[in-house]
């Protein structure tokens, strides 16, 4: 059902903090996500992001039984991860067209010939699958789930915000916000789901960082609740430059094991603007630098790690 | 006056200056006073490397040997509290303009343009800088070179605007070993708004340099605005970052945590920041001195090891940090093999130079407008 109303001109965001759960059908999943999707929407916002790993909620259920976080997980996601992202792709193709609104919907684990993919997604609001983005840096840790990387950063218009999506892992890792940025975006989307306890600072060297590096928007959905015997714990985030803010947050929503909830904003781009003007931190670029060093020196420092892993193995 | 006499009286002055600032008469003072020396190198131990921050308020010096014995007096407070090294605010030798005929008052006006206004002729920062700059660097090096060779530390200078051979002025960090030689120079990479306004280039590199204590990289104060500096010292294998800061605007903590602290933990080492507080030419200078590193690894989970608590006051913060942790850190996050190869090489360096290329094309396109303000 489409609910007919105009859909708002303006720039508000909605992150929508989720509680993870191993719910008994998928239609109890589709209306844990639907209710969220009702909430998040009260103040009529442009566009709305969920946290990641939505698309495990019907892992359990497409597979047939439970999976833990590590080697069942993989092997789970390698046989059904199609499936699932095909389940929450329907779930928000729908959302995004009864509301009237861009969805990013979550992300899911996809198999490929390589491995598993991290992927979010950008839906509009007639229910169109408008792009996917991989999560392009895989530390040791997501390695380990047979994790592997995309290799492209992309960006999409949402009417008046340009917006790109840093996807897991990629919020600490500032390659990914300054390839964002410099492609115009105005806003990063994060979906995050980090497990328990939460740390204030680990949240201030990822996107809160990326945020003041690249004088743009961030809108950090994060993911709590219990899944394959991790707790996640996070405090969803909209953030925006301390010029504009005084200490980066603009709207958030408290972190705790089970918490969850939604908060809006209007994203106001002439401050941002303004903020770009006076403190013009890419005027300042050292592109002569950067042209002489990347991505050599990149290439020559693992080429190190892994000279040095031979010798340790022999 | 005919040309001529200006060029003889600018020669003179300049003449004076220099034998004013006579390195060996400055390495026998700091001698003198410095007692005995330090004893923090004797013992090397890579899971306890002393580093020290000194934070200096700004004070003009109305002679080498008086800023020698103010940088001493500061540096052995920091060996005393085992530093092995110790590390100097950026511009530590801005006080150094006060040897200048009229400096002290030239250092004391209340702002950047009634000082000018004072040495009369329509001179600019960069006049004054270009002027003062030989007999300026001959006693910064002779001071600290004494300091570090006298109390068997490394200490890192801070940094210094000075002229290079091209004329040009750059905003120049220096690195002095226990024997009292210099082990490295880097220049700035990343100017300041107002820098920039003033006249000063940019550094084409940041250098990365083996010492007793560990591999320590040079950047100065704005290049930890830039993450690309500190991935730049991390691929070059640095541990410890040494970042000289004076930051021209009230303390702010938010603003102050996007510097140093968020780059240590993007490209996991340590990092040393010393910053210079104090009153200048209508400016404010704050900022706190700490000793700051990888959240995973720090005794209260912060990322932080000490700091001063004013960020207006004059001291010393000393800390131990552990470089077997840290390469066990970095190998257990795997970073290195998570650096996506593919993926730089289709952006990186093109997304700045296409950018660099549109401000460019704005920019001719658009009459001036006024530059940003001080803050970094």
């Amino acid at each position: 059902m489409r609910l007919h109303r105009p859909r708002p001109a303006g720039r508000k965001v909605t992150a929508v903090q989720l509680a993870f759960d191993t719910l008994p059908t998928l239609e109890t999943i589709r209306e844990r996500l639907l209710l969220a999707m009702v909430e998040a929407c009260r103040e009529r916002p442009l566009l709305v992001v969920f946290p990641a790993l939505t698309g495990l909620l019907a892992l359990h259920l497409l597979a047939g039984r439970e999976w833990r976080w590590g080697p069942s997980l993989t092997e789970a996601a390698l046989r059904f991860g199609e499936a699932a992202e095909e389940t929450l792709l329907d779930w928000a193709r729908q959302l995004a067209r009864q509301h009237d609104t861009y969805l990013m919907p979550g992300t899911c684990l996809v198999p490929t010939d390589e491995g598993l993919v991290h992927a979010a997604y950008l839906v509009g609001p007639d229910g169109q699958v408008l792009g996917r983005q991989l999560q392009t840096h895989v530390p040791a840790a997501d390695a380990a789930l047979g994790l592997v990387p995309g290799h492209e950063i992309h960006v999409w218009d949402v009417e008046v915000l340009r917006v790109g999506i840093a996807v897991g892992s990629d919020a600490w890792y500032p390659e990914v916000g300054r390839i964002i940025a410099l492609q115009g975006a105005t806003v990063m989307l994060c979906p995050t789901a980090v497990p328990a306890p939460y740390s204030r600072w680990r949240q201030l060297a990822g996107i809160w960082q990326q945020v003041q590096a690249n004088q743009f928007f961030a809108v950090e959905a994060a993911l709590s609740g219990a899944g394959g015997g991790v707790e996640f714990e996070g405090r969803t985030l909209i953030a925006g430059p301390v010029e504009m803010t005084g200490d980066g947050t603009i709207a958030a929503v408290p972190p705790g094991r089970r918490s969850q909830g939604w908060v809006t904003a209007e994203l106001d781009l002439a401050r941002l603007f303004r903020v770009r003007r006076e403190y013009p931190i890419a005027r300042f670029f050292n592109v002569e630098l950067y042209g002489r060093v990347f991505p050599h020196l990149y290439e020559a420092r693992q080429a190190e790690t892994d000279r040095a892993r031979e010798v340790q193995h022999r | 006056m005919t040309g001529g006499a200006v060029g003889f009286r600018e020669r003179l002055q300049r003449a004076l200056l220099a034998w004013k600032v006579r390195p060996r008469r400055i390495a026998r003072h700091v001698a003198a006073r410095a007692g005995r020396p330090g004893e923090t190198l004797r013992r090397l131990d890579p899971a306890a490397v002393r580093l020290g921050a000194v934070q200096m308020r700004f004070e003009p010096a109305p002679s080498p040997e008086d800023y020698a014995a103010r940088v001493l007096d500061l540096a052995r407070r920091a060996v005393e509290d085992g530093a092995q090294l110790v590390a100097f605010p950026e511009d530590a030798a801005l006080p150094l303009l006060g040897l200048l005929p009229g400096g002290v008052d030239l250092l004391a006006a209340p702002d950047v343009d009634t000082a000018l206004a004072s040495v009369g002729g329509g001179a600019t920062v960069l006049d004054v800088l270009l002027f003062a700059g030989p007999a300026v660097e001959r006693a910064y090096r002779a001071v600290f070179s004494a300091v570090a060779r006298s109390l068997r530390v490394y200490v890192h200078a801070g940094s210094a605007m000075l002229p290079g051979r091209d004329d040009q002025v750059y905003n120049v960090a220096h690195l002095f070993g226990p024997d009292g030689r210099l082990l490295a120079r880097s220049r700035k990479a990343h100017l300041l708004p107002l820098e920039a306004a003033w006249g000063l280039v940019p550094g084409e590199d940041l250098a990365v340099v083996d010492t007793l204590v560990g591999r320590v990289g040079l950047p100065v104060c704005m290049d930890a605005t830039y993450w690309e500096s500190f991935r730049i010292l991390y691929l070059r294998g640095a541990e410890i970052a040494v970042l000289p800061v004076a930051n021209p605007e009230p303390y702010d903590e938010w603003l102050a945590l996007r510097g140093l602290w968020p780059r240590v933990q993007e490209s996991p080492m340590y990092g040393l920041q010393s910053c210079l507080v104090g009153r200048v030419l209508g400016m404010t200078l704050t900022g706190k001195s700490g000793i700051y590193g990888p959240l995973e690894l720090s005794p209260a989970g912060d990322g932080i090891w000490a700091r001063m608590d004013d960020p207006e006051a004059e001291g010393v913060v000393v800390a131990a940090v552990d470089l077997r942790a840290l390469a066990e850190h970095r190998r257990r996050l795997g970073l290195d093999r998570s650096f996506n190869l593919e993926l730089y090489r289709r952006y990186l360096p093109g997304v700045y130079q296409r950018v660099a290329r549109r401000m460019r094309e704005r920019a001719e396109r658009r009459p001036r407008r006024p530059r940003g303000d001080g803050r970094r």
